[in-house]
Parts: C-alpha cells; structure tokens; sequence
C-alpha cells in the first residue's frame, strides 16, 4: 500500500470534511432553534464564496477587506431572509413544509440573482496562501491549512459561546423548549434573527475559506446543502457535536472512497449512506 | 347527474379552447404552447404526490428523465446511433417505447417509494431526493450507455403506423401539440376518475387524517405505495413527451432543475385540483415569455414567485381563484336574494 | 360469548405502567363501561386494542384470534371501530364524505371501474349516497351534508364521528369520551345514539367521565386507576365499591 497516497487522501479528506462540518453546523443552529430547514442556506455559502472571490479577483480587494465585506453582506441576507421569507409563515400550520419550500423558492432567487450579477462563470481565485509544500511526497495545499486552522478555531468557538455566554445559553433554551423559553422572558423574534444571522456568518466562513479550493459559481448551492442535508440527517437533527465528527468523516469517506473504488462516484457515498441511515436509524447516529 | 353533465361541458369546451390556441401562431409560439402541455402533465403527476397524498418528494425528476432516457435509449437507430456514440441501435417503435417507458417508470417508482413511504414529511423528501441524486450521478458517470452530460441525441421523430392507415409522423410543434394535448386530456380525465374512486377517496381521506383514517381500515402504506407509482409512471409519459419531441434528452431532465420546475408549477398553480397544475404550466412557460424576460431572470422571478405565493396565497393561485369566484356569486345570489325578498 | 379478551395487557412508558396486567373479557351484545381518573390509562388501553399502540406485554384477542400484532387498519378489517378523544375527523371533506369514508371497507370498486364508469361503478357510488344519508338523516345533519366537517360546532363533530363508526358496521365499537364539552340536549343525543347502537347488537366499549351516561347505558363497568383494573360488575357493584370511591376521591375526579 503506497501510504503517501493514503495520507494526501486523508488531509484531503479532512479538509474537505472541515468544510462540510462549517455549513452543516449553520443548518443544525437553525434546525435546533426554529426546527425548520433554510434550503438557501447552500446559497449562503455561495454569496459568501462569490463576493470574496470577485472582490479579491476581479476587484483585487484586500483578503481581509474582502472576507469583511462578504461576511456583512452575508449576515443582511441571513437576516433579511429569516424576516421577509420565515417569519411571516413560521408558527402556522404545516410550517415545517412550508418554510422548506419558502426557502426553496428563496434558494432559486439567490443563485439566479448571482447568475445575473457575476454570470455563470465559474470565478477562480488565488491567495497569498495558495502554494503546495510536498512533505514526504504528501502535496499540502496552503489555502486547507487555513481552512483547517481557522475553521476549526471557528467551531471551537462557537461550541464555547454556545455554552458559556449569556446568549448562546439563551440560543440554547430556545431550541430545547420555545414556549417556556418565552416564560423565562427570553425574546424568540431576537433569538431567531440572531440564529439566522449567526447561520448565515457560518455558511459565509466556510464559503470564504473554499473560494480559493473549489472555483466558485452561482449553482453551486444546491450541491453544497445536499452534502449539509447528508451530515446533519447522518448526525442527527439538531446535533452539533455530532454534525462536526459526520462532517469530517463524510470528506474523509469521500475521499478514501474516490481513491480506492471510484472516482466517479465519490459524491454518490454519501447519498447512500443518508438513505440507509435515514431508513434504519431516523433519529441519526448521535444523540441530542 | 346533472352536476356531472356541467362538469363535462366545461371540460369539452376546455379542450376546444386548447385545441383551437395553436392555430395560425407562429412556430416559436407554438412550441412554447407544447412544450406547455407536456410540463402541465409532469406537474400533474407530482400533483398527486403533493395535493392528493399530500406528502413531499424530491425526486419526482427522476421519474420524468427515465421516461425519456427509456424512449431515447431504445428508440435511437443505426444512423442516429453513430451521432449519439452510443453503441444501442434497437430501433423501437413507438408502440413498443411507450410502454417500456412507462414500466421503467413504474418499476423505479414502486422500488424507490416501497423503500423512501416509511418516512414522513421533510425526511421522506429528503431519502427521493437522494435516490434521484444519485440516478443523476449514474447518468453523467455511465457515459457508454447514457451519453453521460451530452445526453442521448439524435432520437428519430415520432411516428406511428398503424395496419391501413398512414404513417403519422409527428415532426413539427404544431402536429406534436395535438399529440401532447391528447395525452393531456387523458392524464386530466384518469386523474378525475382516479380521485372519485374508492382508491382516490382513500388516498384523500389519508391525506386529510390519517390516524383516522387507519382506523378506518385503509392500509396507508398500500395506498401511498400505489399512488406513488401511478405519480412516477405519469411523469414517466410526460418524459416520454418531451423526449420525442425535443427528439434529445439530457441529464437536465432528470436534474435538480426539474424539481426546482415540478414544485414552482404545483405550488404556484395550486394543489390537489386537476386545474391548478395545468395553470402553473402556463404561469411557468408564458408569464416570462409575456414579459420579455430574460432566460436567467426567469427562475429568479419564479423563486421570488414561489415565496410570496407560500406567504399569501398558500393554497396557490387556482384554489384561490376558485374562491374568490366563489365569494364573488354567493354575495350576487345573496344580494339577489334580498332584492327577491323586497319585490315580494 | 366473549368477543374481546385482554390477557395480563400492559404499556409501559419508560417507568411509567400506563396499563398494567389489565384482564378485560367483552361479551357480544355487552356495553361496557371503562372508567378511571384522568391519566390511569383508559386511552391507552383503548390504543392497545386497536393497534395504535403495540403492548408491552400481554396480549389481545378478538374472537379467539391475537391481534395485538397487528396494525389499525387490519384489526379494523376484523370489525373493531374506534373514535378518538380528541376530535378526529376529515376536516376539509364534507359532512357526507366523511360518512362515505367509513364505508371504506364495505365497498370494493376499482380505479378501472371508475374510469370506465361502469355500471357497477354507478351502483356502488348511488349505494353509498344513499347510506350516508340514510345515516346523517339518523342523527340529524342531512340538511348539512355537504358542509364541511371543520365547520360544525364540537357536539356536533363528536357525533359525527361516532356516525362514521357506524357506517363501518363495525361488531365492537370503541368509543373515548363521546360526550365531553357536551350540553345536556347533546349528550341525550348520544345517549339516544348508543341506545340503538346496542340494540343493533353492537357491542360496544364507552369511555366517559359524564356518570349519567355510564350508569344509565352500561350492564358492566370496569374500573382503572394508575393503569390497574381495580373493581368490575354492574353500575350498583361499582358504585359501592370502597377501593372506587377511595380511588376517586382520592385524585382529580370531576364528578359529572
Ligand atoms: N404516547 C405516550 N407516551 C408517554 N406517555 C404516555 C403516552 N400516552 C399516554 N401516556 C401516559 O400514560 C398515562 C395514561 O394516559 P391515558 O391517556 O391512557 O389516560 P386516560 O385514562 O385516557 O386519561 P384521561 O381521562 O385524561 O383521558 C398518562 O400518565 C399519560 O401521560
Ligand atoms: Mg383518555
């Protein structure tokens, strides 16, 4: 077994799987709080990675600049959207359902928004971080180990927020039981926008830090949030802790699977495997 | 009876509106008014999923691409086959590609809903969506048998030749039209039937309530099961449509886009009635066309369409028409009434 | 003869014993009356017969055969009819087709014969008109037959709901708390209504916290609390028997 090309698959892998856990995690905060699903929330990810790569590539905007921009802009859509498009039919009956197709709707709006402003080319872009070292025969791309460091200091962030501060505790009431939540005083209207707002800064990071991995285009939402749909069905509605261990472990199956059985249907694993869960084990693998 | 004989006029006078729209429009107009047809009986069949069953699948697109891969695989002949690259050159007539079509359909709809019909709400959609996904990945990925992203081309026109009459061959939009309107009205009049069946009234009565409806010995899973398929094998009939008349077939047709199209049809035309789909047919392929809009602006509106539409009007906008016109001759016949009771 | 057996039934959730070793015997031609405080597992009871629930341990039988494995829709194949205690009907269908969907099992025609509107189609569709009228006329909604279920006032959806089970014709009916949120003219309604259930030979199984309509209908009653059968016999037994009273008095009895 050549171990090299083993290693390169699984920091591949990994890396990958550091991404799919970034955007899953913003679908499991809205899941847990509003126990609804935001479809647009691949879209999100694809404005966050398309202002970022035009901005530095076509605008040659500062990183840093550039990553700010992307990030406000992505948390006015969050927000916009839980307002205009959730809330009106949140609460009703059926909403589940209903806020799935809103937010379907909201998702064809935004990646056919994208097409009119950047149209359908994909948008390359490259960072001062953009190199490979070779270690050992291993080729290490810069831009993953970015993804990885900062990615992981993202989660390891959020999870301490989520249970230290005031309101990532109140976040947390919220999502347990909204109608005691709403005794304690907690105000939900306040508690959704931030979910929302904070969802869509997750899905915008992780847009951010694969711009310079993946090329960016305005349809790839849909591809994304069905790897997001496949960690958090795998992990479990509403578990964080167990879309961040799915999401590492769908990129490194993916790839292992693209390495030693086919390449072709590396993306095809992880359908599989959502299904066989979603069948034997609907609740998902990890507990809340 | 009487009810029943009004309910048949409105819909022969229907169908002679429909059958009298091509005539003298230009071919540009005329393909869009097919092409209307045939997308009216996908959003039919996906109908029955969402407003009869009231459940949700994702992978209603699946069906529609096999019904016309079916057809475009087995109907490809040697000189096409050379075009294609595609080593199949069966050569199938009509009469044989109709009902291998509609058995694929079958088949995969009663395999893939036996498998996902365990599931309820959002996770129901979510296992279809995975078995179309993965249908699609096969399509592109199996390149010698499918043509993978360029599809099956080349699909010869459609014909029929039936012992001592002509051949009818069904090449231009405007011969196709009448072709797609007769399916059309048959999807529309085995719809209608199927609903006043005992199998319909089950299929309601589940969708309304279905712990009670268990409780009256309707067995959910059979019903849903069999709804499911007869839903796959009409959007089986409607790839079959689009195949022959488009005479290509790529994996599009069995692409998220045609899901993001099935729902923007149902849900903005309005559920569970024979009208609304056929209504957002026309919303969907005219209203951009009307307006002169522009390809890529087209979903964007609809997008945008599909929200406001969920927010405001959640029936869609058929049912809500029905209403309105509905308020509008109660208030006449109460005002007349009034009126009666003063002249007296 | 015993049409209904419990044998040692329980549900248990988690720690909970909703039901706990509950033996029941229904005999054909019985209205048997299932009383209890709140919470002491008629309900549940009621789910475990009809499949909605499936036992702990224990078991059903219906006329010799177990059917405590089997799913609602096959035990009500086999002529158990239920209604809910909580409003259960086909709220966006009419007063008639809800009817008409108890006659799901009395009826076999096609998707063929429909759309070929055969004659048989014609008959079976004029049969089943005729009935849902005949019924509505019986408990006195014909004139609202084409109104929507969701539309009548709650004393009238209850009894509409125990007219679906009759148009199962169904041999035992299970019926939970018929007359809750009733007025006096209602509640006579039901009773008159399950006076002639019972003389239709119909046997019948009643929930119910309204004593009046125990104690008048009832030639036996059986009596839970914390999900264990503690007292069974006729309505005089019962009412004098020390374990109900206490049991009564000692929880959230609502006298009616
Ligand atoms: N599905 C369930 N899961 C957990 N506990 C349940 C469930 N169904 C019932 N229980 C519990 O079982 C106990 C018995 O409930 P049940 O509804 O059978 O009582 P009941 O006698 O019908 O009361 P009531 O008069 O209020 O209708 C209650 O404590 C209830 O909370
Ligand atoms: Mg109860």
């Amino acid at each position: 077994m050549d171990w090299a090309l083993f290693a390169q698959q699984v920091f591949y892998g990994l890396s990958n799987g550091m991404a799919y856990a970034l955007f899953a995690i913003g679908l499991v905060v809205i899941f847990g709080i509003l126990g609804i699903i935001n479809v647009a929330h691949g879209e999100f990810y694809m404005m966050g990675a398309m202002i970022f790569s035009w901005l530095v590539a076509i605008q040659g905007v500062n990183l840093v600049v550039a990553a700010v921009i992307a990030l406000a802009v992505g948390v006015i859509i969050g927000i916009l959207s839980n307002r205009l498009v959730v809330q009106p039919i949140y609460g009703k009956p059926s909403f589940v359902l209903a806020t799935f197709l809103a937010t379907l709707g909201l998702s064809i709006f935004l990646a056919n928004l994208a097409t009119v402003v950047w149209g359908a080319f994909p948008i390359n872009v490259t960072t001062p971080f953009s190199l490979v070292v070779r270690p050992g025969g291993i080729a290490i791309a810069g831009d993953r180990i970015v993804l990885f460091v900062i990615g992981g200091a993202v989660l390891w962030l959020l999870m301490q927020w989520m249970s230290k501060s005031l309101l990532g505790k109140q976040l947390q009431a919220a999502a347990q039981d909204a109608v005691s939540a709403r005794l304690v005083g907690i105000n939900l209207m306040r508690v959704y926008a931030i979910g929302f707002g904070l969802a869509s800064v997750l899905a915008v990071v992780s847009g951010i830090l694969m711009a310079p991995i993946w090329t960016s285009n305005p349809y790839m939402g849909p591809l994304v949030i069905l790897k997001g749909f496949i960690v958090t069905i795998v992990a479990g509605m509403g578990n964080f802790r167990g879309a961040i261990i799915v999401g590492l472990l769908l990129g490194l199956v993916e790839a292992i699977f693209g390495q030693y059985v086919a390449v072709q249907y590396r993306e095809a694993v992880g359908y599989g495997v959502m299904i066989l869960v979603l069948l034997f084990k609907p609740e998902g693998l990890f507990r809340r | 009876m009487k009810k029943y004989n009004k309910h048949l006029m409105t819909y022969i006078v229907l169908t002679a509106i429909a059958a009298a729209l091509p005539l003298g429009r230009d071919v540009y107009v005329q393909h869009l008014l097919t092409l209307t047809l045939i997308l009216a009986i996908y959003a039919l069949s996906y109908n029955i999923i969402v407003g009869y069953m009231g459940l949700f699948s994702f992978g209603h697109q699946a069906f529609f691409g096999l019904g016309g891969y079916t057809i475009g695989l087995l109907s490809l002949g040697e000189a096409s086959a050379g075009r294609s690259a595609l080593p199949l050159s069966l050569a199938w007539p009509v009469w044989a590609t109709l009902p291998a079509s509609l058995l694929v359909c079958a088949i995969a709809g009663y395999v893939i809903g036996y498998v996902s019909l365990q599931m309820r709400g959002v996770y129901l959609g979510l296992v279809t969506l995975g078995f179309a996904m993965l249908i699609w990945m096969a399509t592109i990925n199996e390149r010698h048998f499918t043509g993978g992203v360029s599809g099956v081309r080349g699909i010869p026109p459609f014909e029929l030749t039936l012992p001592g009459l002509p051949t009818l061959e069904l090449s231009s939009p405007f011969s196709f039209y009448y072709f797609a309107l007769v399916l059309l009205v048959f999807t529309i009049y085995f719809i209608s039937r199927l609903t006043k069946s005992r199998f319909g009234r089950a299929l309601v009565a589940l969708r309304e309530n279905e712990e009670r409806a268990s409780a009256l010995g309707v067995d959910a899973f059979k019903y849903y099961l069999m709804a499911f398929t007869i839903a796959a094998t009409l959007a089986g009939l409607a790839g079959f449509a689009y195949s022959y008349y488009l005479r290509y077939i790529t994996p599009t047709a069995l692409g998220i886009t045609f899901l993001w199209s099935a729902v923007i049809m149902v849900i903005i035309g309005g559920t569970g009635t024979l009208l609304g789909p056929v209504i957002g047919a026309f919303i969907f392929v005219f209203v951009p066309e009307v307006f002169r809009i522009a390809e890529e602006l087209r979903l964007l509106l609809f997008g945008a369409a599909l929200v406001v539409v969920i927010i405001f009007l959640p029936q869609g906008i058929y049912p809500s028409l029905v209403s309105l016109w509905d308020r509008f001759i109660l208030r006449r016949q109460e005002r007349k009434g009034i009126e009666g009771e003063i002249s007296k | 003869m015993v049409i209904l057996e419990a044998k040692r039934l329980s549900k248990h959730f988690g720690g909970l014993r909703a039901v706990d070793k509950v033996d029941i015997g229904i005999d054909q031609g019985d209205i048997y009356g299932l009383i209890g405080p709140n919470g002491s597992g008629k309900t549940t009871f009621f789910n475990l017969v009809t499949g909605f629930l499936p036992p702990t341990t224990g078991q059903v039988l219906y006329k010799g055969e177990v059917i405590s494995k089997l799913k609602p829709h096959q035990i009500s194949q086999r002529g158990i009819a239920r209604t809910f205690q909580q409003n259960s009907l086909f709220p966006h269908l009419t007063i008639k087709e809800n009817i008409i969907a108890g006659r799901h099992l009395k009826t076999s025609g096609s998707i063929a014969g429909s759309f070929f509107n055969t004659i048989s189609y014609k008959e079976e569709q004029k049969g089943l008109e005729q009935k849902a009228m005949e019924l509505l006329t019986f408990i006195g909604l014909e004139e609202r037959a084409d109104v929507l279920a969701k539309n009548l006032p709650h004393g009238e959806q209850r009894i509409l709901e125990i007219a679906i089970t009759l148009a199962e014709e169904p041999q035992l009916i299970l019926l939970d708390e018929p007359a809750t949120g009733m007025n006096a003219i209602e509640t006579a309604k039901v009773i008159n209504l399950i006076q002639s259930i019972r003389e239709m030979g119909t046997s019948v199984i009643i929930v119910e916290h309204h004593m009046q309509v125990i104690m008048g209908m009832c030639n036996r009653i059986g009596v839970l609390s914390s999900g264990v059968k503690i007292a069974e016999g006729t309505p005089e037994d019962v009412s004098k028997n020390k374990e109900v009273i206490a049991a009564y008095l000692g929880s959230g009895w609502k006298h009616a």
